[in-house]
């Protein structure tokens, strides 16, 4: 199959590699879409990373291939899933911390989505692969994985209607952000240095937006609101 | 581990037969545990007496507080080796139900209990082996570890109940499960009113840390007895039932201040209910929950306050019993005598 490997920042390749094989309680997923995120950028950035490597994590994509024991998912269905699997076992999993859990950062899907088949553990299909109805946008399904972050970022403050919250930074999570703020009734302050990316989060609902690098933000905000604002993202 | 063993099974209403049948057979993922302390359970006494709806079919072994040593284990077993004494629970969430993606793991859909521990093995399946099981430390004797379970349940309640420092808490039933909350509540900081309907049962919780006790059988009205000992007779702060009795649930929520917890842990018979004042309920903003069952996050902390010392478990076991007198054992708790039996083989 075709991969695209990672050398290091500046080097990719698009190279043949072996089809991944499957166990008796794996899948074979067929990538349909696969993006690009802001966490696989910093790992192509940082030298600490071992490489040559296959990134990227966010996928949605069609099982080719069953093993034996799998029961809930049959040949066809199209599927998301989320890549790191907590143990739920160990002192952050019983706290409700999974993303401080060990064995969540050294699970992966193999080996990466950035090429055209990726196996399931028996895990990931246990506890994060969800079947998607084949109706919807596929597109849009990418996006479970990181509106999955950020749901958890919002959930995990306490505010009421109205309240206003900055969120610095309107990348693709910022946009998420600022979309889950609106949708939960908070107002919205978003703060970034790039002018399209402003005009499409004022897209997607800010009520504000600053750009820092003509605007005094601290200048902005008190215009905004006299005592700042109540939650403070920064994505 | 091939062979037979003996084993207390339950046929039905008050028909316990202590028979001779197979020692568990153990696949990759599990492990097969000698019962070194199995201790008895209000549940099992309401089992032996009336049956139980859901977990125990017909003919089958039972009792679920426990601790022991690995005789066996499968291949595939990486975190417990044979030797090892163990303390496990009865069940673990399976991670994959919407109740357990919503971290409501006491309600997720796919509990499958383990029981068993009425017998001279268990065999301890391989999610429980995996999540909910732990190695117990040399200082703690196997029939203090055995309690994990029902203190995982009482943590679970306690933690549900929203005791603040010095508030005032009454504690329906001086049960082992009542004393527990007792304790409990005690290491929460409250002040503690245990009732129950037996004098000894009153003196094991005055042991445990209650601040005052009443003897129910002695009050004509136990809930003005209990709201006389508060502050200008407004109620507790926190009410708990540890009976499960439907006519207590009703007295137990009569017994709250306004705005008070009331926390109704004990299961009662299916097909009873009870009658709440409405507008006690609307005008005094009442919170009245249900409690069921543990987490493997209680069953950790359970662990700790075993481990830790912090409860006294010693003090719940009143007598060792061999595995053939267990009925007896069952009879005593029926009849209120002691709190927890240490069931031997
Ligand atoms: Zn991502
Ligand atoms: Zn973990
Ligand atoms: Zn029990
Ligand atoms: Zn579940």
């Amino acid at each position: 199959m075709k991969a695209l490997i990672c050398y290091n920042q500046n080097e990719f390749k698009l190279e043949e590699i072996d089809r991944p094989e499957i166990q008796k309680d794996e899948m074979l997923i067929e990538m349909i879409y696969t993006s690009l995120c802001g966490s696989d950028i910093i790992k192509i950035l940082d030298p600490e990373v071992k490489k040559p490597a296959v990134f990227g994590h966010e996928v949605v994509g069609r099982v080719v291939k069953v093993g034996k024991n799998i029961t809930r998912f049959n040949l066809g269905d199209v599927v998301v899933a989320a890549h790191h699997i907590p143990c739920y076992r160990c002192h952050y999993c019983l706290h409700g911390n999974h993303s401080m859990c060990r064995h969540f950062k050294e699970t992966n899907i193999y080996p990466g989505s950035f090429c055209q088949y990726i196996r399931l553990s028996k895990e990931h299909i246990r506890y994060t692969t969800f079947k998607i109805p084949p109706d919807s946008n596929l597109l849009e399904a990418l996006f479970v994985e990181p509106l999955a972050c950020c749901i958890r970022a919002v959930d995990r403050v306490t505010f009421r209607k109205d309240d206003i919250f900055s969120v610095v930074g309107t990348g693709v999570i910022g946009m998420l952000f600022i979309q889950l703020i609106k949708l939960s009734g908070g107002r919205v302050v978003a703060i970034e240095l790039d002018n399209d990316r402003l005009s499409m989060a004022r897209f997607l609902g800010a009520d504000c937006t600053i750009n820092p690098s003509n605007q005094n933000i601290a200048r902005e905000i008190k215009n905004i609101t006299d005592i700042g604002v109540d939650i403070a993202y920064s994505p | 581990m091939k062979g037979k063993m003996k084993a207390q099974l339950f046929y039905g209403p008050e028909d316990v037969r202590y028979e001779n049948i197979n020692i568990p057979e153990i696949g990759d993922d599990e492990a097969l545990v000698k019962i070194k302390s199995a201790l008895t359970c209000g549940s099992d006494l309401k089992t032996y007496k009336r049956g139980h709806p859901t977990m125990i079919k017909e003919a089958s072994v039972f009792g679920h507080e426990w601790a022991g040593d690995i005789v066996e284990i499968g291949s595939d077993v990486d975190n417990f080796k044979v030797g090892d004494r163990i303390a496990a629970v009865n069940s673990v969430p399976c991670y994959e139900c919407y109740y357990c993606k919503l971290e409501r793991y006491s309600l997720c859909e796919n509990l499958i209990y383990n029981n068993g521990a009425y017998a001279e093995y268990i065999k301890i399946p391989g999610n429980i082996l995996k999540k909910n099981t732990y190695i117990i430390p040399d200082k703690i004797d196997y029939r203090e570890a055995a309690l994990l379970e029902p203190l995982a349940c009482v943590v679970h309640g306690i933690e549900e109940s929203n005791i603040k420092t010095d508030d005032m808490v009454v504690i329906n039933g001086a049960g082992p499960i009542g004393l527990m909350f007792i304790a409990l509540a005690r290491l929460k900081g409250a002040l503690v009113i245990s009732v129950d309907l037996s004098d000894e049962r009153l003196e094991y919780a005055k042991d445990f840390g209650a601040d005052y006790t009443i003897n129910a059988s002695k009050e004509s009205n136990q809930v003005a007895a209990v709201k006389e000992l508060t502050e200008d007779k407004k109620g507790v702060d926190v009410a708990v039932d540890a009976t499960g009795i439907p006519e207590v649930w009703e007295m137990t929520i009569l017994m709250g201040r306004k705005g008070a917890t009331i926390n109704l842990f004990g299961g009662c018979a299916s097909g009873t209910s009870v009658n709440i004042d409405t507008q006690l309920l609307h005008y005094s903003e009442l919170t009245i929950k249900g409690v069921y069952h543990h987490t493997p996050y209680y069953v950790k902390k359970a662990f700790d306050l075993i481990t830790s010392r912090q409860i006294d478990t010693v003090k719940f076991i009143t007598a060792d019993m061999p595995l053939e007198k267990l009925v007896s054992a069952l009879e005593l708790m029926g009849q209120q005598k002691g709190i927890k039996y240490n069931i031997t083989t």
